[in-house]
């Protein structure tokens, strides 16, 4: 593993800092915070006062991270076969120039990895959200090795955003105590996730994660804590793990009168009675609120903890607030403490929730096996320039002549049945709720029942925050400054803000995440979606979905919309089986199409139609691309690739297709089957669940 | 602005409020209260045609998730309020939870109105259920003591169905307040339990007087009481609750009215002595409008009163009015009760530390 | 209407006015001034704006009307209805900025 933070560069700093209880959290003079009270920060020392940009700041921290993550694991001297060495990187796009996708390009270039590239941007859950997705990527044989983890900058945005929603405490963050408020903070955290079989002697295992999405509100929790519970529930699910065996936890803790509160209550949901004897700390009294770092960081914290026999503290309590942990591990230096297992929890806005399970290393803990779920594809749905008729897109496509603007139609999107007003959301908002609303609509649901809710999830491929949400915050900060920017507008301020607003509508509190490969998101996050559903018993639906939202004014030749699919395990006519889907490196296409051919059990000559970019693989039959009819995007365009294969098949007589896209990011290969009796589902290759962490 | 020149020896009687009314309206402002209710009609549209036939009728756009609840009314062509009517989704049904029809008259309002109605299952959960209402700043830990935790989380105008109850967070008093509709067969024993686990909260009756005092207190709309004034949501202030945007029943004499400009507007008025319904009411000498409802308010010691006035003396601090009967009243902004539950935080306060919190008088006014 | 009462409705329908533009324009409620009655509730039920809303009203008496920020222990009690918050910034605003248009 591999860190830096407000206590330093490197491994050594933050145990040091964490050993001793010294926090990192200084006056801020990166940049001016005149207009806001003062507030402290968790500044990584020797940039207190640098000027490189947000994006070379970001990139330099998970560099740094990265690499000693990678040498802690010895990860240089194996020869790793080419493209098995994935990266997942938890980063927030922020005001940065560059969008989230390239900010993991470049650490992915530097560092030399030609395996997938993921970016997850989940805000405050994404690196911990980050690592779970590394997981799968082991447990399904994709990579060999993942350096997995977050990084994240503090802007003067980030800070003028926060102090707007009124959460920055005017000390030092002081979890589950007084004052209430968080302090914010930045930089990185890696580590190296292996397959268990013969490894050097790894730190830990990873043996669980869980998601889940509280569909409360755009930034405050859910005060009962059920979001929060529902991710342990699930992470400890998948490891196997019951409540009672858990010996810590690593808290969210922000310090928040919202959070602290309602994660306590969770937790009372998770342990019982059993909550009140359990240490539960927070590290952002030591390192502040990393934010997309947060998680990595924090895993790492309660790591170099456990490996010397001690859970960490929560720095700065005082006395506790109502409804606090009863055990906050309320002193200065870590406690001396062993345990089995640990959890640890991260909470974003958008009510993304996200929490992992880990052990010792040589800790023989038989996670719950991989399941072999069929999936199918229950229900398609997209908006774009076509409007939202699924005939009208296959005609498009089938005369494959280009739309003279990429633009969705309004008019499509105002006569849709929606739960909310269309008017009073931000158009990326409102494309995808539109789709999903499509979407659940052709699989014969008005609206998600009450008693599936929970255990129904959405996936979206989204690449950049919505530009009129960004005109938006710009506006409000030229018409009254920073210090009074509009809170609402900072709260579209991250990648998963339309799909935490359309989970929230359509009351969606499953498994929720929100990543972006750059071209090709859409169908990247159906293939996520469907290995969720597939190797997991956690839920009985998922809505994966792309989407893309133009600026005003842009290109020709590029397009907007978004586009979904509701995907389920239960058969039914009209239902194409997603029979197999391949991730791999940048420039491996091939590599993707052979492995979701092979899980589909099929030959190139048995697939009747390709869709999307075919890279350097000849098809058969028939080809399709959307690009060329509706115009290059990167979350969109793969998504409605995937849309439109399913209406193709179901309109038959075509039997296979196959899709694909992929970018400078990853490459995507995705195989549907048309619904025919009789057809047995195909076990996908896979070699387990266990997962060393380094 | 504070009334002036109120003289005290009017002819007007100086209210005395009864001691039990009071008691009760102030267990709804303090702690909790329960109601048994009868006043409201609750009604389950079932079908495919469901979602048409209610959007056929309601005045407001058709945008409200799952397990919520639209707040709204039902017309009458000439845009009259005849009901008071809380929507809620849930799946492909629709529950109506209406105050001021009938389960009757609510059947043939909507087969009047919507084509389709007739095709619909309508079921009257009247006969099979107990409503039952609690109401108070602490309502929400005595509900989440008998029902679970999860109903903390539970939003303004959110429902959820528990094992032989409903539960509809609205209220109309301004505290919160909770709709429990419980299924006959369970309902003295869950009663019961709810009387046990409220001994802690100093839980009481309240009667739909009280209930109707507070709504008042915090300018809810009561449909059985100025609804019946033959006003107009535009004069009532209740273009909340409908839309310009759609048609209903009633949307074409609403938009002419909006187009011609109303000339009166409801408003709030405060008074020392007794007002009566009905009486008229004069500034400076000339008529001015008259009062619709009149109740004494048991929380501010004085009257309140919803007067409907010429649009230009419509606005809170006017005054004096002069009424017929003698008293005198000020025009005031709505609403006229400073809510415990505005500052009842529930991740942080309990009945039972009540007395280590200090909280802003319940009469405190800004301004 | 004696002139000074006068001159107070019309100070209270101006301030209206820009109350309901910032509710318009800044919350970007889908509605159009003239049907935001000014005695309808803001929060929970009548407007249902929500607690960012809250947090933008509160930033607009600061910049338009000169309210303080540090008087927010008030605003809670204040902020039920436009009507309120006309009293509210009749009574805290700094007066030139409540007169300027």
């Amino acid at each position: 593993m591999g860190a830096i933070c407000c206590l330093g560069r490197g491994l050594g700093a933050l145990w040091r800092g964490l050993a001793e209880g010294r926090d990192g959290l200084r006056p801020i003079r990166r940049f001016s915070t005149q207009g806001l009270p003062p507030h402290l920060a968790g500044i990584v020392p020797g940039f207190e006062t640098s000027s490189a940009s947000s994006d070379e700041l970001c990139v330099e921290f998970a560099l740094s991270a990265a690499r000693e993550a990678r040498a802690d694991a010895g990860l240089d001297r194996h020869a790793l076969g080419p493209g098995r060495l994935a990266l997942v990187m938890g980063t927030s796009p922020g005001d940065h120039e560059l969008d989230a996708h390239e900010l993991t390009e470049r650490v992915g270039a530097l560092l030399g990895i030609d395996g997938p590239r993921v970016t997850v941007s989940t805000a405050c859950s994404s690196s911990t959200n980050a690592l779970g997705i590394a997981r799968d990527l082991l447990a399904s044989g994709v990579s060999d090795a993942v350096l997995a983890g977050g990084a994240d900058v503090l802007t003067p945005l980030m800070f003028a955003g926060f102090h707007a929603l009124g959460v920055l405490t005017p000390q030092k963050c002081a979890a589950f105590s007084f004052p209430s408020g968080t302090s914010l903070g930045e930089g990185a955290g890696f580590v190296v996730l292996e397959a268990a079989a013969g490894r050097r002697a790894a730190r830990a295992r990873l043996l669980g994660y869980g998601l889940s999405c509280d569909a409360f509100h755009d930034t405050s929790p859910d005060p009962t804590g059920s979001g929060v519970a529902r991710a342990l529930r699930a992470a400890l699910a998948q490891a196997g793990v019951a409540p009672a065996e858990v010996g810590y936890v690593n808290a969210h803790g922000t310090g928040t009168s919202a959070n602290d509160p309602a994660e306590w209550r969770a937790l009372l949901q998770v342990f019982g009675e059993r909550a009140r004897r359990l240490p539960v700390s927070s590290s952002k009294g030591l390192l502040g609120h990393a934010q997309a770092a947060a998680g990595a960081l924090e895993l790492i914290t309660t790591l170099l903890a456990r490996e010397r026999g001690l859970v960490p503290q929560t720095l700065h309590f005082t006395r506790p607030r109502q409804l606090a942990p009863d055990d906050p591990v309320a002193q200065q230096q870590p406690r001396a403490c062993r345990y089995r297992f640990a959890v640890s929890t991260n909470s974003a806005f958008g009510g993304a929730n996200a929490a992992l399970v880990i052990a010792a290393a040589e800790d023989q803990q038989l996670a719950a096996p991989r399941l072999a779920r069929p999936v199918f594809v229950a229900g398609v749905g997209a908006l774009g320039a076509h409007g939202s008729d699924g005939g009208e897109l296959l005609a498009r496509l089938d005369a494959q002549a280009p739309l003279a603007s990429g633009r969705v139609d309004e008019q499509a999107c105002s006569r849709l049945a929606l739960p909310a007003d269309p008017r009073s959301l931000d158009p990326s908002s409102r494309y995808l709720l539109a789709a999903a609303t499509l979407a659940l609509a052709d699989a014969g649901l008005r609206r998600v029942p009450g008693q599936l809710r929970d255990r129904t999830g959405c996936i979206a491929g989204i690449t950049r925050i919505s530009p009129q949400g960004i005109a938006g915050i710009r506006r409000s900060i030229e018409q009254r400054g920073m210090p009074f920017l509009s809170a609402t507008a900072f709260s579209r301020m991250v990648l998963n803000a339309p799909l935490g607003s359309c989970a929230k509508l359509l009351g969606l509190r499953g498994p929720t995440s929100t990543v972006s490969i750059g071209a090709g998101s859409g169908l990247f996050a159906m293939a996520h979606a469907a290995e969720w559903l597939q190797s997991r018993a956690d839920a009985e639906l998922m809505l994966a979905a792309g989407l893309d939202e133009l600026p005003a004014g842009s290109a020709h030749g590029t397009a907007e919309g978004a586009a979904c699919a509701v995907l389920s395990c239960e058969a039914g006519p009209g239902r194409p089986r997603l029979a197999g889907w391949g991730i791999s490196g940048p420039a491996r296409m091939p590599e993707a199409i052979s492995r979701a051919l092979a899980a589909a059990a099929l030959e190139a000559s048995d697939v009747d139609l390709g869709i999307g970019c075919a890279g350097a693989f000849t098809l058969g039959k028939r080809r399709l691309d959307p690009a060329a009819t509706f115009g290059a995007s990167d979350g969109f365009g793969s998504a409605l690739a995937l849309v439109a294969a399913a209406l193709w098949l179901r309109a038959g007589p075509a039997r296979h297709a196959l899709v694909t896209a992929g970018g400078s990011s990853a490459s995507c290969a995705l195989v549907l089957s048309a619904a025919a009796p009789g057809l047995t589902p195909v076990a996908a290759p896979g070699r387990g669940d266990a997962c060393a962490a380094n | 602005m504070e009334i002036r020149n109120v003289s005290p020896q009017s002819e007007a009687a100086a209210v005395v409020a009864s001691p039990a009314l009071a008691a009760e309206v102030r267990r709804i402002r303090e702690s909790v209260a329960y109601s048994e209710c009868e006043h409201v009609s609750a009604v389950r549209l079932s079908g495919p045609g469901a979602f048409a036939v209610v959007d056929a009728v309601c005045p407001r756009e058709l945008y409200v998730q799952d397990g919520q609840m639209l707040h709204t009314l039902l017309l009458d062509a000439a845009a009259r309020p005849l009901a008071d009517l809380q929507l809620c989704a849930e799946g492909d049904d629709f529950l109506l939870l209406v105050e001021g029809l009938d389960t009757e008259q609510l059947r043939g309002y909507l087969r009047e109105w919507a084509p389709g109605a007739g095709q619909l299952s309508f079921t009257d959960l009247s006969p099979s259920h107990r409503h039952v209402s609690l109401n108070g700043p602490y309502a929400w830990e005595l509900l989440s003591e008998l029902l679970g935790p999860e109903l903390i989380g539970l939003p303004y105008l959110g429902f959820y169905h528990g094992p032989g109850f409903s539960c509809f967070r609205s209220g109309k008093t301004g505290e919160y307040g909770y709709e429990l509709w419980l299924e006959r067969g369970s309902a003295a024993s869950f009663i019961e339990r709810l009387l046990e686990v409220g001994r802690e909260f100093d839980l009481g009756a309240a009667s739909l007087a009280a209930l109707d005092v507070c709504a008042l207190e915090n300018w809810f709309f009561n449909a059985r009481r100025e609804g019946r004034a033959g006003l107009s949501p535009i004069e009532l202030q209740l273009q909340w609750r409908i839309s310009y945007q759609k048609s209903y029943p009633g949307s074409a004499r609403l938009a002419e009215l909006r187009r011609s400009g109303p000339r009166r507007r409801a408003v709030l008025l405060a008074s020392e002595r007794e007002l009566r319904d009905g009486e008229r009411l004069c500034f400076e000498g000339e008529p001015v409008g008259e009062v619709v409802r009149a109740e004494h308010s048991c929380t501010r010691g004085d009257t309140l009163a919803i007067a409907l006035l010429s649009l230009p003396y419509a606005h809170p601090g006017l005054g004096p009015l002069d009424a017929a009967g003698g008293a005198r009243a000020a025009v005031i902004s709505a609403p006229a009760v400073n809510n415990r539950s505005l500052y009842v935080d529930p991740q942080r306060h309990s009945y039972r530390t009540r007395q280590e919190q200090r909280f802003p008088a319940l009469t405190e006014r800004v301004g | 209407m004696r002139s000074e009462l006068k001159l107070t409705v019309e100070r209270r329908e101006q301030i209206l006015a820009r109350l309901r533009a910032v509710v318009v324009r800044q919350l970007q409620y889908r509605r159009e001034a003239d049907e935001l009655d000014p005695d309808a509730p803001l929060f929970g039920s009548g407007f249902g704006l929500d607690s960012l809303d809250a947090v933008e009203i509160v930033v607009c008496l600061e910049t338009d009307f000169g309210v303080r920020l540090s008087e927010h222990e008030l605003l809670r009690g204040s902020m039920r209805s436009l009507n309120m918050l006309i009293d509210f910034v009749l009574s805290h605003g700094d007066p030139k900025r409540v007169a300027a248009e």
